[in-house]
């Protein structure tokens, strides 16, 4: 597991459920870029996961405790699909925000999950 | 005629309570697996809490006066909950040692346990109000 990398998905994914929910505020209607923006941001959840199991395995875990890790793991990795799913009933801003928020919790639960494997104030 | 209760912003206020019910359950049933008898009444709140939110989310997004009458009491629980438990957490904080979703006011989720259920009965009070007129 590398912490720049790590630190960057957070600040990458709080950009894009940053814009997402500007645009859904201003009334932006539902379309590819935002999509994507959930897609990019699963597809590096799940590049995550693979790291996740393979870092320890060389070696390299987590300082903090590996269950609250996967927990938080497991729970960001839903959000970006059911948000997507429950974003479709509504084409206008109003899903343009549901996707939005939905990322900016991923990038808070991505930082939090550094704070584990990186981080222990304790 | 479609739900009015989940259009428009109430999708958006239906995501952001799923989002939270996702952040307490996974935060209870991790200190629960992890070591309960630590802090016990801690503990048990974030479960009560798990469980209110996801039901809440649950009441909201479902048709029909029984499940706003449900919906209506569990996010009043939690108006109830964040406020007796943020008041708490300040007066005796050995009893909160280990953080629940409603710990200070809920300040480590930027205070949106605090916003959310006054947000929520609005929204409910508003939606009943228009599905009376319509």
């Amino acid at each position: 597991m590398i912490s720049w990398l790590m630190l960057t998905q957070a600040i990458v994914v709080a950009v894009l459920g940053g814009a997402v929910s500007i645009a859904g505020l201003a009334r932006v209607r539902m379309n590819d870029l935002v999509l994507a923006a959930s897609a990019l941001t699963l597809v590096t959840l799940v590049v995550q996961v693979v790291a996740s199991i393979v870092a320890p395995l060389a070696g390299a875990g987590p300082t903090g405790d590996l269950l609250e890790y996967w927990v938080y793991l497991v729970s960001a990795l839903l959000i970006p699909p059911a948000a997507t799913v429950w974003a479709f009933a509504d084409k206008g801003r109003w899903g343009v925000l549901v996707v939005g928020v939905g990322l900016l919790a991923v990038a808070v639960m991505v930082y939090r999950m550094h704070q584990i494997w990186f981080v222990q104030v304790a | 005629m479609p739900t009015p209760r989940r259009s428009g912003f109430g999708r958006v206020l239906i995501a952001v309570y799923a989002v939270l019910a996702i952040a307490a359950t996974g935060r209870s049933v991790y200190q629960i697996l992890s070591d309960f008898q630590e802090a016990p009444v801690a503990y048990s709140l974030s479960a009560v809490a798990a469980v209110v939110y996801v039901v809440a989310t649950i009441a909201l997004a479902a048709r029909g006066a029984g499940w706003t009458r449900v919906a209506v009491a569990t996010i009043a629980f939690e108006l109830v909950g964040v406020v007796v438990v943020g008041v708490l957490s300040l007066t005796h904080p050995e009893l909160f040692a280990h953080a629940s979703v409603w710990s200070w006011f809920g300040a480590g989720y930027l205070f949106i346990p605090a916003v959310l259920p006054i947000v929520g009965l609005w929204w409910i009070r508003r939606t009943e109000r228009q599905a009376v007129t319509a």
